[in-house]
């Protein structure tokens, strides 16, 4: 579709890259965005399994009054008595450039899913005239208009989000705070051929400032010298952390403890085999 | 040849697509007042959308993902949905002053009363954003709006003192029946007008519509850097007019009437005609644009599929917004509401959003990893840069000057 590279090479910035992401379809459909990414924890490490797209992921990221409450409707209006979050493994991610790439059977799956989109579709949108046809349409598979739940795909309310981590305080054994968590990089260890697979949490970057994501400028420098300048005195603090290093997640309280004396670099700070 | 011809269509339709309702009032009104002393201030905001609406055309074309994708990519949820609700504002706001704009146009070629045209106009604009093409929409208002061009030639007609329009408009100062904060507040007000956030959604999405890709780039570039600044000339040449008929007798710009009124004293009934036309055009073809930003907005931010390009049925949400909005606007308008003072207010908070926009596509057109080689240069950070201070200044300065004093009274 577009010049975008392939972003899935070596570690992924999943902040940066894959969350808030467009997802889109086989024929560039536009199937939701990630709002959140399902994770595990194996004897390999974190790992993330799925991605996660609607109201319900998008209120746990917004959090506080305006989260409860679109979750709340979203509860409500759905038509299943205890609704589940969807998650659509990453084994139906095929590709990752300026968008997210999924399977046929992914984008059903989300197509039907999309409960206002299909109340729309059924009982406003096809009732005005003309609604078929009057784009420059180029899709010619048939419109998905009735629900079909997915319940192999829900995800199970209790599973770590990435969203917990976010924002989680990173701090050592003894006690000693290095910041928040405003970014993790995982790499793809097992694609093969069209699927890019799970992908195994390698890094975190931790800040001591509370400003929001910084604009994608947390792993490398680059832009204009002015906003390069500003955003690098204000994220002076930020440290890398390896995962190997990793003692303990407390999901609940949200911290991540390290051992005493951890490795901790400025992210634009690379190693020699790192270059 | 066909290429040609693409790159002419788009120039002329950019042209005739950059004036639109706030550009027609605030242009006038600042003509009527300051004279060409503030002619500076348009052709700053008129190179600052240049900049803007390049990069994210660019940005559009090379990754395939319009600006407020980008927005809530880089600022996440939390603050994509503050910066989502603060541009929805200001560009609904536009919206309705444009199909009051609309309206009042009707009612300058009807003489029924405006209010009876606001409806009608709402529901037009509705039944073009629900069946019309989005390559008819854009070119056939665009290049009606094209008309707007009587205003260049009744300044001609007039035979102002070139030389002295000329040095008022290089030399700027504060006229001395003015107060320098009601200048500085008329400079942001028409800074906004040039440089409102909805075009950049607008063309942004637009280049989606179109399935620009790398190889559009430079007719994408033709048109901005060619198409806007004629149409900024568009701009100078309603201030001009104002200036060479309005300002010597005091007449103050109260209505779509008054700015209308220096090509009806230069060229008579056929220049009004003109005048009319382009009005009903830009108006029409801006409120259709507005209303489209907004539905392209917010379903980018929420991952909706969106577009002209694919059946409404397709893409049932975006259409849903597109029909509230259009309902609502009409709404606000039959408040009874002055279109005029709603434009001049929505130009002033057009400002005030103006970072909320800016500052993510500068950082994305930056992005080498989704741009590679069309990532910005030198210059195109140079001006960015630049401009960002800029908008940040404007944004800042905005509210307070509107309320030291009293919205430029």
């Amino acid at each position: 579709m577009n010049g975008a590279a392939d972003l899935a090479q070596g570690r992924i910035p999943l902040v940066l890259r894959l969350l808030d992401h467009q997802i889109v379809g086989a024929e560039d459909e536009l199937l939701g965005n990630v709002d959140d990414l399902e994770l595990a924890e194996t004897d390999r490490g974190l790992l993330v399994v799925g991605l996660l797209s609607g109201p319900a992921a998008l209120a746990v990221r917004h959090g506080g009054r305006s989260g409860h409450w679109l979750a709340a409707i979203w509860r409500r209006l759905h038509p299943d008595h205890h609704p589940h979050v969807l998650s659509i493994p990453m084994a139906h991610v095929t590709a990752l450039d300026s968008a997210v790439h999924v399977s046929r059977y992914a984008q059903r799956v989300l197509e039907q899913e999309a409960g206002l989109e299909l109340w729309l579709r059924r009982y406003v949108v096809s009732r005005l005239p003309g609604a078929r046809g009057g784009g420059d349409d180029r899709q010619h598979n048939a419109v998905i208009t009735s629900r079909e739940r997915h319940e192999e795909l829900a995800c199970a309310d209790d599973a770590p989000r990435l969203s917990r981590l976010l924002g989680a305080e990173v701090r050592t054994r003894s006690g000693e705070v290095l910041g928040t968590v405003i970014e993790l990089t995982a790499e793809a260890f097992e694609r093969r051929g069209l699927e890019l697979g799970r992908l195994r949490l390698v890094e975190v970057v931790c800040s001591r400032r509370h400003l929001g994501q910084d604009l994608g400028y947390t792993m490398a420098p680059q832009g204009p010298a002015l906003v390069r300048g500003i955003l690098r005195r204000w994220h002076s603090g930020d440290r890398r952390l390896s995962l190997d290093d990793l003692v303990h997640v407390d999901w609940r309280e949200q911290t991540l403890t390290f051992p005493d004396g951890v490795t901790a670099r400025h992210p634009h700070e690379r190693l020699p085999q790192e270059r | 040849m066909k290429r040609l011809f693409a790159v002419a269509l788009g120039v002329l339709t950019a042209i005739g697509g950059f004036v639109d309702i706030g550009d027609l009032v605030t242009n006038a009104a600042v003509g009527a007042r300051f004279g060409l002393s503030l002619a500076w201030v348009v052709v700053v905001g008129v190179l600052g959308i240049c900049v803007f609406a390049e990069m994210s055309g660019r940005v559009a074309a090379v990754s395939g993902r319009a600006t407020f994708d980008l927005v809530r990519e880089r600022l996440g949820p939390r603050a994509g949905l503050l910066n989502l609700l603060a541009s929805m504002a200001v560009t609904f706001l536009t919206m309705a002053a444009e199909i009051g704009g609309v309206a009042l146009a009707f009612e300058l070629a009807t003489s029924v009363n405006a209010y009876l045209w606001m409806p009608v106009a709402g529901a037009a604009v509705w039944l073009v954003l629900w069946r019309v093409k989005f390559a008819v929409l854009e070119n056939a208002f665009g290049l009606a709006g094209l008309s707007l061009v009587v205003f260049a030639f009744a300044v001609w007609k007039l035979g102002p003192d070139w030389g002295h329009l000329v040095s008022a408009a290089l030399h700027p100062k504060v006229p001395v029946t003015e107060d320098a904060f009601v200048y500085a507040y008329y400079a942001i007000a028409l800074f906004g007008a040039a440089m409102t956030p909805y075009e950049v959604f607008f063309f942004s999405s637009g280049g989606i519509e179109e399935h620009w890709d790398v190889k559009d780039v430079a007719t994408m570039r033709a048109n901005v850097f060619v198409g806007f600044p004629l149409g900024g000339v568009l701009s100078l040449a309603i201030a001009a007019s104002a200036a060479l008929v309005l300002l010597p007798r005091g007449i103050e710009v109260d209505t779509l009437g008054h700015v209308a009124l220096p090509v009806g004293e230069a060229v008579g009934k056929l220049g009004l005609a003109f005048a009319l036309l382009g009005f009903f055009a830009a108006t029409f073809g801006a409120a259709c644009e507005t209303g489209l930003s907004v539905g392209y907005s917010i379903a980018q931010y929420f991952g909706w599929q969106w577009g002209k390009f694919v059946e409404p049925l397709r893409a049932a949400r975006f259409h849903v917004v597109l029909l509230l909005a259009s309902a609502t606007a009409v709404a606000i308008l039959l408040t009874t509401v002055d279109p005029i003072m709603l434009t001049e207010y929505s130009v002033v908070f057009s400002a005030v959003a103006l970072p909320l926009t800016y500052l993510p596509i500068l950082v994305v057109a930056n992005d080498r990893t989704y741009m590679g080689d069309h990532a910005n240069g030198v210059v195109a950070n140079l001006l960015g840069s630049v401009y960002l201070v800029l908008v940040v200044l404007a944004s800042v300065a905005a509210l307070p000057l509107m309320l030291i004093t009293k919205a430029g009274q």
